[in-house]
């Protein structure tokens, strides 16, 4: 389901420890254009909810998704070949997946913040797009952190990676990986999103 | 009575807090408007706290003693002018959780909000939160809140989304002892 074979992990593996400001990577045209087919027809017959709290807004499935498609491309991201690629690239000891399908409509938004919670063993977060056209916003932003007694003193905008159909975009969970998905303007955002923990 | 009514609910829950409405007539939010918008403010820009401009450096008397009484009236004890802090906010801004910790007034008080906006936003909600129940303030422009600041309450002011438009909210927050 996802052509593993095909990653070249030396070249995945040296951007993901020179990104800046951070460890991340961005991989376009994760699978077959059949299955990213497939995952929005699935992503459109799963139920969303609206979520709304204090640094969030947009519509989510359940924290379990339950279309077979969505299982399935969730077991392929836990496959043992795509955790050996993902262990590989971040140097981090991941071991399973937990995702959930995210639709962003205009005025959706997820302030700054960081993943890490030592006790939810999220090591590596991922971001994949499975519809953006029309999308106005919505970017992924990561901020450069000045850090003092593990929190965050000073952070400005350094990087913004584009949602674009098909593409994930993985990155280290840290307290000082700061980042944030800037409010959607026009269009909707679909993606499928989550943690490969430890 | 009115305030009879309003004792009553700020007493209600186990937050503290009462919105009262129509404290402040469109005229007198103008002019306050007017003079606080000839006054220099800061960005204050920390992304995991907060966006937003504000000041600390006005001082007008008769606006403080007019929201001093009123909170007086509710609490049903004198209170003193402790500190103030004047904030605009425009689409895209923000305050959490973590900026009202970094910022909270150490010790008891009661926490008195004047909307003198010009428009509703139909956002900019004022959320007071334990972290698990939550109490949420209606942004109405002229009105104040006037909330009993527990030590286990924060409180975050809510993005402001596209809907705003190009509105902005205009709000002086008084911190009472």
């Amino acid at each position: 389901m996802i052509p593993v074979a095909g990653w070249k992990l030396d070249e995945l593996t040296r951007a993901w420890a020179e990104a800046r400001p951070f460890p991340h990577v961005v991989l376009d045209d994760l699978v077959t254009p059949e299955l990213l087919s497939a995952l929005l027809q699935a992503v459109s017959q799963e139920p969303h909810w609206p979520n709304r709290g204090e640094i969030y807004d947009f519509m989510a499935s359940h924290t379990e998704v339950a279309h077979p498609t969505l299982r399935a491309f969730q077991a392929a991201l836990g496959s043992p070949e795509v955790i050996a690629a993902v262990r590989a690239i971040s140097g981090r000891p991941v071991a399973t997946v937990d995702l959930r399908s995210y639709v962003y409509v205009p005025g959706s938004y997820l302030l700054p913040h960081a993943d890490s919670r030592a006790s939810l063993g999220r090591l590596v977060a991922f971001a994949y797009y499975i519809y953006t056209q029309g999308c106005e916003g919505g970017e992924l932003e990561l901020f450069t952190c000045e850090m003092a007694d593990n929190n965050v003193v000073r952070a400005t905008p350094a990087q913004r990676i584009a949602p674009r159909d098909n593409r994930i975009v993985m990155f280290d969970v840290t307290n000082a990986s700061l980042h944030q998905v800037r409010e959607v303007l026009a269009g909707n955002r679909v993606s499928l999103t989550g943690w490969f923990l430890g | 009575m009115i305030v009879d009514e309003q004792r009553t609910t700020f007493r209600a829950t186990r937050c503290h807090y009462v919105a009262v409405p129509d404290v402040f007539a469109d005229t007198a939010a103008a002019k306050l408007r007017t003079d606080i918008d000839a006054r220099p403010f800061e960005v204050f820009d920390v992304p995991d706290r907060g966006h937003y401009e504000t000041t600390a450096d006005v001082t007008i008397p008769a606006v403080f003693d007019e929201l001093r009484s009123l909170a007086e009236q509710i609490v049903e004890r004198p209170l003193v002018v402790a500190r103030a802090r004047w904030q605009r906010l425009r689409h895209r801004d923000y305050m959490l959780m973590k900026g009202d910790a970094k910022d909270r007034f150490d010790g008891p008080n009661i926490e008195v909000t004047l909307d003198f906006s010009a428009a509703a936003t139909g956002g900019a909600e004022l959320v007071y939160t334990d972290g698990f129940e939550s109490w949420v303030v209606i942004q109405e422009p002229g009105s104040v809140a006037i909330v009993e600041r527990e030590p286990w309450l924060y409180r975050y002011d809510r993005y402001l989304n596209l809907a705003v438009g190009d509105k902005v909210v205009h709000r002086l927050r008084l911190t009472l002892t």
